[in-house]
């Protein structure tokens, strides 16, 4: 007797619900996936195993749906199947694709083109906050995603920045023992690698750091050029943080000269995270850069985005005086700096390049206030070169026009600033300043 | 962005894949005539499709085809899964399963078919038959098991029809924890390409490839499985 239903059979739910099953779209060493017959949803169900292989399966998913993880882009499972299968229900996802299609080039497409053709650095940073935010909500949950990889992560098929998080059965509480797969190549840490750890907060933020260097430069952080012509064993080794990371700044051991340079790849603050990640968090978990670090250090980058003026060019990079690609000098467009306090109580400097309107929030102002919240001030660039300023927040906004004349803007009031204008919101006593 | 305008740059590549070779050894012998032929065509046809289409970064499965039927001939020499094209297959002749095993094990040691850099392989045996001669078998299969190379890879055959040297085929696998899938019929092939196929995406997707274990056979009837 074969184990698995046939295309057409009846599964059934714990809840009572009866899907029809449709085409299997799936295969793994897990077990299958099907669509049902509605085409709404995807049944997974879980291949022969142990009946203490099963039971561990059933309670993960129990805890999985008990935890109820605050996320639009988790796909959980709705409804667990009744017996005889160990499996559950779950939206079928559409319209989306593995990431992977974002990080490798088609045989024989120029790398570098495809990183353009794929969104480049907009796209990119965009997706990495949604997957961090997401993570964020994962942890806040108590569980570890445990298992982030190149399929498990989709990004939509027409390019517009928006993610699904797939395979979430394999959440875990962090620490746990329910754990079954122990991860994907390429992403996971060190240390279970080394110790056979369970997955954990600290142990999914080593995958997010790679994820983000894979996505941002299409270079894995620990596969130099030596690793990869190397047998397999050399792969395994560098995997265990036994070398150090392809662009450590003092040891060159390790050098890859895969994927895009680092200046073009990210700014100087994720840099240094990823530094941090792959240096000494390489083999001490506690150093990792955290969720809200990375979402604090993506949403910078992101809003420092200028696209190159001349025709044919048009890239997109993070603001400095040339285009890094043809070396043009980058066009006047409008934008804040918010001379801010930094993590360790340093003065920073965080610029929001002004493309379009622009809504201004608390990530803006102050440095680890990276979760959505809500609009504080509406920014939108005039053809002049001045900002359109609304205040949408309840308290004045005080903007200083001369040296020694400062004009208050009321709640619900705007105010046109000028070039070197600033302006000062009076909650939080931050100055955003305009340059062009 | 045009590829004139990137002088500043580089040359961007991306990140090289490591190949994961597949070899499969065919029996065309003239028993093999008719249903089994086709469906033994068609299933390595899916089979390379299906590996083609795997799409994962990490591996790039490298596809060979050895038939022995009369003579012995390289039918797919080592190709990329995607770029593999399997020709018309025809049954004739005795079984030379001895020389296919010897042409193997001189592929798997030559650094040139196979880098240093790939996985270990997977190789697939499926025959109807008796090796002819029978004890021409041995030494090539001493050599199969015993070299440093070959001896890495993992062996997954099947047995069609009641004619096949199933104690020769368990030999090939030597390992007790492999089941030998036997075919009553020309179906079951396509079936056992199938899993073939499977267990080898569960390898490009495991940590450790070179030590993945097998998949579940669920797929299969439970009676086409002899351990």
């Amino acid at each position: 007797m074969r184990y698995f239903p046939e295309e057409g059979s009846t599964v059934r739910g714990l809840r009572g619900t009866s899907y029809v099953l449709g085409p299997r779209i799936g295969r793994g060493g897990q077990g299958a996936v099907w669509e049902d017959a509605t085409g709404a949803w995807a049944i997974k169900i879980y291949g022969q195993a142990t009946p203490e292989r099963q039971a561990l399966r059933r309670r993960r998913l129990e805890q999985v749906v008990a935890r109820r993880v605050q996320s639009d882009v988790l796909i959980v499972p709705t409804e667990l199947l009744a017996a005889p299968w160990v499996g559950y229900a779950m939206p079928l996802v559409k319209g989306f694709r593995p990431v992977k299609s974002l990080i490798f080039p088609a045989p024989g497409e120029d790398a570098l083109a495809h990183y353009h053709a794929t969104g480049g650095p907009r796209v990119r940073y965009a997706l990495l906050e949604r997957l961090t935010a997401a993570f964020h909500a994962i942890h806040a949950a108590g569980l570890a995603y445990g298992d982030l990889s190149l399929d498990n992560l989709l990004v939509r098929e027409d390019g517009r920045p928006d993610i699904r998080l797939i395979d979430c059965d394999n959440l875990v509480p962090a620490g746990s023992e329910l754990v079954e797969v122990e991860g994907t190549p390429w992403f996971v840490a060190p240390e279970i690698l080394r110790r056979r750890q369970a997955p954990s907060e600290r142990t999914d933020a080593h995958a997010l750091a790679v994820l983000i260097q894979l996505t941002l430069s299409m270079r894995h952080p620990l596969l130099g050029d030596a690793v990869t012509a190397g047998p397999p064993e050399e792969e395994e080794r560098a995997l265990r943080g036994d070398l150090p990371w392809v662009d450590d700044p003092e040891d060159a051991s390790n050098r890859s000269t895969v994927g895009l340079p680092a200046s073009l790849s990210w700014t100087t603050g994720i840099g240094l995270a990823l530094a941090r990640a792959f240096g000494p968090g390489r083999l001490d978990a506690t150093v990792r850069p955290t969720d809200l670090a990375w979402l604090e250090l993506l949403g910078t980058a992101r809003d420092s985005l200028v696209t190159c003026g001349a025709a044919p060019c048009r890239s997109e990079f993070t603001l400095r005086s040339r285009c890094p690609y043809c070396n043009e000098r980058r066009p006047r467009v409008p934008f804040l700096v918010f001379h801010r306090t930094g993590p360790d109580g340093e003065a920073e400097q965080r610029p929001v390049v002004l493309n379009t309107p622009t809504g201004l929030r608390a990530r803006h102002l102050v440095h680890g206030r990276s979760l959505p919240s809500e609009i504080l001030v509406e920014a939108s660039p005039q053809p002049d070169g001045s900002v359109a300023l609304v205040n949408r927040s309840a308290d004045a906004l005080v903007v200083k026009v001369e040296r020694d004349r400062e004009v208050l803007v009321p709640p619900g009031q705007g105010h046109l600033l000028q070039h070197k204008e600033w302006f000062q919101m009076g909650a939080h006593g931050v100055r955003g300043e305009l340059r062009r | 962005m045009t590829n004139e305008q990137s002088t500043l740059l580089p040359t961007v590549t991306a990140v090289p894949a490591r190949p994961l070779p597949v070899f499969v050894l065919a029996d065309t012998s003239g028993s093999m005539h008719g249903a089994k032929i086709q469906a033994l065509q068609t299933a390595l046809r899916e089979m390379c499709g299906a590996l083609g289409a795997l799409n994962e970064p990490r591996c790039e499965v490298v596809v060979s085809v050895i038939r022995f039927g009369g003579d012995v001939e390289m039918l797919v020499p080592p190709t990329l899964a995607r770029d593999a094209v399997v020709p018309d297959l025809s049954a004739g002749g005795g079984t030379p399963m001895g020389e296919a095993i010897e042409m193997l094990v001189r592929l798997i040691e030559d650094p040139a078919s196979f880098p240093k850099r790939a996985f270990a392989p997977t190789v697939v045996l499926i025959s109807d038959g008796q090796p002819t001669p029978p004890e021409c078998v041995d030494a090539p299969l001493a050599r199969l098991l015993g070299e440093r190379r070959s001896a890495r890879a993992t062996r997954l055959a099947m047995a069609i029809g009641p004619d096949a040297d199933h104690a020769m085929l368990r030999r090939f696998i030597a390992n007790p924890e492999v089941p030998l899938f036997l075919a009553r019929d020309a179906h079951r092939i396509r079936d056992f390409f199938r899993w073939v196929t499977l267990s080898v995406q569960v390898r490009t997707r495991s940590r450790l490839p070179d030590q993945a274990p097998l998949p579940p056979t669920d797929d299969l009837d439970d009676d086409d499985l002899r351990f």
